[in-house]
């Protein structure tokens, strides 16, 4: 497999959280605005990154029994580090987002990506896999935070659309919202997914009945 | 054949998670200080700025005074000037009037003097 597929494929056919439904928590609630749900994103795809290439160097030097705490050490470090950086860049949003940034740590799809993954595969295919599992989750976060924003509050990143306090749905803000809106997201993905899928099929059937004939 | 102990079981690995602690912490602390640097380096200029606006806006505060002090100087010359102007004017009316005074004295004797 082609190393950039790795990144083409976690974005859409196998995106952490409407396919593999990881890291749904702070998806649900965080996206309450487009601008928390961008800065959560952000930092989940940077310690992502920034985790997997010392994960993946260091793959042979680190011994069987200290790979899982040495993974955790190295998340741990880039995401204090991730916090710290936001905090002195964006403090108000990241006060909005609050215990979400240090809880980057335990996130699933981060763990998974780098004790999992990163532990087996060379460099490249990681980094690139780290890049697209990120920018997967950075997308659905910052499409959940536009959609909810925009109907919930009437606003997109703090400015206001409509005239007034307009609001197109409220329920949009809610906890029960962004669920239904995450399932809707995850139907439309795999609806996608399968059409794409289904033309593949098509192409390779039109392929074999093209060699038949020519032999 | 003798069993290890945990320490031999385990030192390998404790050392590279002491040394991932390490340069973690390490990493964390660097970070917390270059943030700390940068903060204080956008005090510092911050400070510059106001200073130079300070110093900018009493210079100008001091041209003003200066030309305000200037004008004021040639106002006083002026008004001192008009003043004295004004003295001697008064002073050649009361001649004329004394002279005129004295002249109708002078018509008023001869007049006398003729009856």
């Amino acid at each position: 497999m082609n190393d950039h597929k790795f990144f083409t494929k976690k974005i859409l056919t196998e995106n952490p959280v409407l396919v593999m439904t990881a890291g749904i928590c702070p998806a649900v609630a965080v996206t309450e605005s487009a601008s928390s749900g961008l800065l959560l994103g952000c930092g989940t795809l940077l310690v992502l990154f920034l985790s997997s290439l010392p994960a993946t160097l260091m793959k042979n030097i680190i011994p069987e029994k200290a790979v899982c705490a040495s993974h955790m050490i190295i998340i741990a470090a880039f995401t204090a580090v991730i916090q710290m950086i936001f905090y002195s860049w964006f403090p108000q949003v990241t006060e909005e987002v609050g215990i979400f940034i240090p809880l980057i740590a335990v996130n699933c799809i981060v763990i998974e990506s780098v004790n999992g993954f990163a532990r087996n595969n060379p460099v490249l295919p990681t980094l690139f896999n780290g890049l697209g599992t990120g920018t997967g989750f950075l997308l659905v976060l910052i499409l959940m935070g536009i959609i909810r924003e925009s109907m919930g509050e009437g606003t997109l990143f703090g400015y206001s659309l409509f005239a007034g306090d307009m609001t197109l749905m409220p329920f949009a803000v809610l906890l029960p919202g962004g669920f239904f809106l995450l399932s809707l997201l995850a139907a439309l993905n795999k609806h996608i997914n399968r059409k794409t899928r289904q033309k593949e099929k098509n192409m390779t059937n039109n392929d074999r009945e093209e060699e038949k004939i020519s032999s | 054949m003798k069993e290890k102990s945990f320490f031999d079981k385990y030192m390998v690995s404790l050392a590279v998670i002491i040394c991932f602690f390490v340069v973690s912490a390490g990493l964390v602390f660097g970070t917390h200080k270059l943030l700390e640097y940068a903060a204080l380096q956008k005090v510092v200029k911050e400070k510059e700025r106001t200073e130079k606006i300070i110093c900018r806006n009493s210079l100008l505060l001091l041209k003003q005074h200066v030309f305000f002090s200037e004008n004021s100087k040639k106002a006083i010359k002026a008004a001192k000037e008009k003043e004295e102007q004004e003295k001697k004017k008064d002073k050649e009316k009361d001649k004329e009037k004394k002279d005129e005074d004295k002249k109708k004295e002078d018509n008023k004797e001869k007049d006398k003097d003729n009856e």
